[in-house]
């Protein structure tokens, strides 16, 4: 399908209609855009719910490191390993 | 016999029979011998109540006990027991809660090591109905900010008695916040404020305390009208203490309030702006930044008075300052600035321009997001005891960015840094007003004469912990610095300058500042980035196991 604008049948289009065009896609730009933001924002939430998860794993695992018992804190952290995992 | 170091006051109103021993046990059993327990029976409709109180005041001369002849409320008993005490201090026990055995020795410690002391606070922790410890709140030392927006210093509270009867006693009007009423009468008069770091406090949350949680009954559900009179005692301390604001409570949580502008003049603010006509993508929309910020100001601010000192590198794009012209008219200032980089220089420079009794410092990637912010910031920066003021800062997607300054190891962070907007964080500390060592400098206010007084920003600081020092220069000299939860502005940090710290601007502030950043004043010794250390709640659990003594009266075994 040829380019309406940059085609011969765009050479009798009045002025106004590809104003009324151009207007068109602008608001169309504009729509995505607000759709992307919206994105962002709820990508932002879930990134965030992340880091917190990410902090408590962090807590847990410096936690098991200094526990004295050596086959318990390499159970603990297997244990971590797998819930870490699990939740990527 | 002479008068004890501490009276407790305890009003009581038809408690389960096994949870008043309990109570009245835990007293029994302190390390601490000298004091008084006045307890009031507000006319409790079971007899029970009665036997078990006049048996423990059998057993001990200290145990003192009074019954009402008539029903009168929480106010009324608590003014009775009041009146019934004799001690220097007077401590607030409920009749369902339960102290730990070294409270009141280790609250003695504390006066003994500061004697100015008038009002003395601990740590506390609740316990469920099946006689668990839960949730150990870790305090921060005292910050009369918080107590405006949240009753946080709430148990144990001992109080000099002296200052008790100078401010009234309990107030009728506030009945269900009239403890928090009291605080802020007594804080208002006090020479020193005291905080024990220790949890010294068991709040029971049985079914209609407001320990409990909404769900299972307590909460706003069990006393909603405590929550109205916490409302009107705050506003009432405003209007005492000369603070412009309207209290409202949170929609979300009950026991968290809010303080809004209410100014009665509007002075001069000077927005200090540095930029070096930087251009980047905002939301998918290529702008230069400074634009973009001034831009924000100006379309969403509510107040009137205020001017914009731009401090703006020569050799910036021309396009940029007839963009801020357009965009601000006749508030507009523009200071040239010819001198390599240095942000403390540059913001120094701009206050030389500037003729608004608040200096505002803001960086050109922030964007304005809420509609009364200079009000909000003068509100407090109007407070004579406030060296400046900031707010909460979220990234472009909405996380948060800063949510004030933490201290680790005497190194400043941004604890709750990435975390989504809305995480209350520990104990509410991302939605209540409330006192740090620092704020971040993208958003400041500060007054001028405070501003002039210190010297400004620190050159020795030129990128980095300028700010941070700032406040710190402020906290020095006895001044308070604020965080505002209700400020909220988006942050496109770091835009125009890398944000990596330098090992010898870390060198240079703990040279400078660590004897007052590695201490815990704003937050707690046993909680580290906002979080309760593992260790301490191990400390926390051990220690709050607490088993009831043999020596028990027959009514309470009955």
């Amino acid at each position: 399908m040829p380019d309406p604008i940059n085609s011969t049948e765009a050479v009798g289009a009045s002025q106004a209609e590809h104003e009324a065009e151009i207007a068109r896609r602008d608001e169309e730009i504009l729509r995505l855009r607000d759709l992307l933001i919206t994105r962002d924002a709820e990508l932002g939430q879930v990134r965030g719910q992340l880091k917190i998860i990410e902090d408590h794993s962090e807590r847990m695992a410096r936690l098991v490191a200094r526990i004295p018992i050596p086959g318990l804190a390499w159970v603990a952290s297997a244990i971590l390993r797998v819930l870490q995992v699990s939740g990527r | 016999m002479p008068a004890p170091r501490f009276s407790i006051v305890t009003p009581v109103y038809e408690t389960p029979i096994d949870v008043l021993w309990l109570t009245i046990e835990s007293v029994l059993a302190q390390t601490f011998d000298d004091w008084e327990i006045c307890l009031v029976d507000d006319n409790s409709p079971s007899p029970k109540v009665r036997e078990v109180l006049d048996a423990c005041a059998a057993m001990d001369p200290r145990v003192r006990v009074e019954h009402r002849a008539e029903n009168g409320g929480i106010v009324a008993a608590s003014n009775t027991a009041l009146a019934m005490a004799t001690g220097e201090f007077v401590a607030l026990l409920d009749h369902d809660d339960r102290l730990h055995p070294d409270a009141l020795l280790l609250v003695d410690e504390a006066l003994r090591g500061n004697p100015e002391g008038d009002y003395v606070y601990t740590d506390e922790d609740k316990i469920t109905a099946r006689g668990r410890h839960t949730g150990p709140f870790l305090k921060p030392d005292w910050s009369p900010e918080r107590m405006r927006t949240q009753m946080y210093t709430c148990h144990l509270s001992i109080l000099r008695r002296s200052l008790v009867e100078e401010v009234g006693g309990f107030d009728p009007d506030c009945e269900g916040a009239q403890d928090w009423d009291l605080v802020l009468k007594v804080t208002e008069r006090a020479r020193a404020v005291l905080h024990v770091p220790r949890v010294l406090y068991h709040w029971r949350g049985i079914e209609g305390s407001t320990a409990a949680n909404v769900d299972e009954g307590g909460g706003e559900a069990a006393k909603p009208w405590a929550f109205e009179a916490g409302t009107r005692a705050i506003q009432a301390h405003c209007e005492r203490t000369g603070v412009q604001a309207k209290v409202v409570r949170d929609t979300d949580d009950p026991g968290v309030y809010h303080l809004n502008p209410a100014l009665r003049e509007e002075p001069l603010v000077s927005i200090v702006i540095p930029t070096n006509g930087q251009r980047r993508e905002i939301r998918y929309q290529e702008v230069t930044l400074v634009g973009h910020c001034v831009r924000s100001i100006v379309d969403t601010s509510t107040y009137s008075n205020y001017e914009i000192v731009v401090v703006a590198d020569e050799a910036k794009p021309g396009g940029a300052i007839a963009e801020l012209e357009a965009a601000a008219g006749d508030r507009l200032r523009v200071v040239p600035f010819d001198r390599p980089f240095s942000f403390s220089d540059k913001i120094n420079a701009g206050a030389v321009h500037a003729r608004g009794e608040h200096l505002l410092l803001l960086n050109d990637d922030i964007e304005v997001g809420t509609a009364d912010w200079i009000e909000r910031m003068v509100m407090y920066s109007s407070i004579s005891e406030i060296g400046a003021v900031g707010g909460l800062l979220l990234l472009e997607d909405g996380r948060i960015q800063h949510a004030g300054v933490g201290f680790e190891g005497g190194l400043p962070g941004h604890p709750y840094y990435g975390y989504p907007r809305g995480v209350p964080g520990y104990a509410n500390a991302v939605r209540i007003a409330r006192d740090l060592l620092a704020v971040t400098g993208a958003c400041l206010m500060t007054r001028r004469d405070l501003f002039e007084e210190v010297g400004g920003l620190s050159t020795t600081f030129p990128i980095n912990y300028n700010d941070v020092d700032y406040c710190l220069k402020q906290i020095e000299r006895g001044r308070r610095v604020v965080y505002d939860p209700d400020l909220v502005m988006t942050h496109f940090e770091s835009s125009s300058r890398s944000s990596d710290v330098e090992e010898w601007e870390k060198s240079q502030l703990l040279h400078r500042w660590a004897p007052l950043t590695t201490s815990s004043r704003f937050s707690n010794p046993y909680v580290r980035n906002e979080v309760p250390r593992a260790a301490s709640v191990f400390l926390w659990a051990k220690r709050s196991k607490y088993r009831p003594r043999k020596r028990r009266p027959a009514a309470a075994r009955a």
